[in-house]
């Protein structure tokens, strides 16, 4: 009797799964709402919104993305070739596929951070957009501040002189202000104001012909517009075209200091670093975590009994990877 | 690991799963292969489709129909495969499921208000 209650399979409360595995996807099933709140907004706003910028308008490229999306397959991919060589009990290529891991995440991160330094440059940040909608008075402004400046650029570049004078003073004036700066008597900020007009400056003596012709086509088309009445004043589609016609030339020669409008970018810039950039801290989690891996193998202590571990960092990452497929698309191309 | 495996004891919760995982090893590494070259595939789908639909070859709504049908495959691909939900979904579709069904009703019930009473007001 003894015997056959010692034969009895003891009684097991729970998930026939570790531990460590149900507190994982526990945890991967919070991700999933918080990043559910972040894309529905996305989704949200851009269908609530009556234009949306294009991945050109921002500085996007999509090869870029796709690039991105193929290094997080791969990573996924070492992943599980990682933990299949832990069950094997091949240690050594675990950490080699980890390393690859790694550097895949690595590189991911770097092409992020060159995405984000191109948005940094063309100042596409939230709440730095200035013209961000084509109809009603924000359209009307829009066309008020193209006129005015570009007849600012004709005006300077049609007397080389005056504008070396210009330049010439502002950075005197400059050198004198980044002595007060050094004494804390003027802000940073109107020392950048004074650095971007400097280097605005210096952009229009090297402006070529071309485009100093296609700015005088802009302005004689405003010009036209603004003779031709009230009705022509009040076209959302005239501003669109003048801020179309302003965004060739300016990706034609991004010498030209004239802005266009990125319809809501101040709302798409806010979604983009929100989304992208909680993303990219996750990764960076991710990559912690490799390291730490990578660690117990330099030390020589990786072994069969860390197969959980890489299993459940794999879940991890390969969630991680799951949010981007869903960014990707989103973000770069419908 | 099946469903009708013994259930681990808690001296050693994770044995049978790293048994199994042993025992399937080689067919394990060639799905992951086939699931690998299936997600480069899909993801040169869907910027084939968004180039297609730029250059007017197919209209944005197909290309939008594409590209997200499209990403719902390559997640499912890495969930099951990758994520070992193909063994696992018995043990944790509990867990899932619900957040699976919130997730997209959060947005969902945005439209309304957001969304389509906007359109209806002032169509772009």
């Amino acid at each position: 009797m003894a015997h056959a209650v010692a034969e009895e399979k003891p009684l097991h409360m729970g998930l026939p799964i570790s531990n460590g595995k149900v507190a994982m996807w526990l945890f991967l099933v919070t991700e999933i709402m918080f990043f559910t709140g972040l894309i529905g907004t996305y989704i949200v706003l851009r269908n609530g919104s009556r234009d949306w910028p294009t991945p050109a308008q921002v500085h996007l490229e999509e090869w870029i993305g796709a690039l991105n999306t193929f290094v997080l397959i791969c990573s996924s991919f070492t992943v599980v070739l990682a933990h299949a060589a832990i069950l094997k009990g091949n240690t050594g290529r675990t950490a080699l596929y980890i390393t690859i891991t790694l550097a895949l995440g690595a590189v991911f991160l770097v092409v992020k951070a060159y995405e984000y330094n191109a948005k940094f440059e063309h100042k596409v940040l939230p709440g730095l957009i200035p013209y961000d909608q084509y109809q009603g008075s924000p359209g009307i402004r829009y066309r008020t501040y193209v006129r005015d400046k570009l007849q600012e650029i004709l005006a300077l570049t049609s007397q080389p002189a005056a504008l070396d004078q210009q330049i010439e003073a502002l950075e005197k004036a400059l050198k004198v202000q980044e002595t007060a700066r050094e004494a804390d008597k003027l802000s940073d900020e109107a020392l950048d104001r004074m650095e971007a007009r400097l280097e605005e400056l210096q952009k229009l003596k090297k402006l070529p012909k071309e485009s100093l012709a296609q700015c005088q086509v802009i302005l004689n088309g405003i010009l036209e517009i603004e003779k031709a009445g009230t009705d022509a004043l009040l076209s959302e589609q005239q501003v669109r075209g003048l801020s179309e016609q302003v965004q060739q030339l300016v990706h034609h020669d991004e010498k030209v200091p004239v802005k266009y409008i990125i319809p809501y970018g101040n709302a798409w810039a806010s979604c983009y670093f929100v989304m992208t950039g909680f993303h990219a801290l996750h990764v960076l989690g991710g990559l912690v975590v490799f390291v730490i891996i990578l660690l117990i193998a330099a030390f020589g202590k990786l072994g069969a009994q860390h197969s959980s571990m890489i299993e459940l960092t794999g879940l991890y990452w390969h969630f991680v990877d799951i949010v981007w497929i869903f960014l990707f698309p989103l973000l770069y191309l419908v | 690991m099946t469903e009708s495996q013994t259930p681990p004891t808690p001296a050693s919760p994770t044995a049978p799963e790293g048994q199994e995982h042993g025992h399937h090893g080689e067919s394990h590494l060639q799905a992951y292969l086939v699931v690998f070259g299936a997600l480069i595939i899909f993801t040169a789908i869907s910027f084939l489709a968004n180039t297609a639909a730029r250059h007017h070859f197919i209209s944005s709504f197909a290309s939008f129909v594409i590209i997200l049908g499209v990403a719902v495959c390559k997640a499912t691909l890495v969930g099951m495969y990758f994520m070992h939900l193909i063994t696992d979904w018995g043990r944790v579709f509990l867990m899932i499921v619900p957040a699976l069904v919130l997730a997209p009703l959060l947005i969902i019930v945005l439209l309304p208000d957001i969304v389509l009473a906007w359109q209806n007001i002032m169509p772009p």
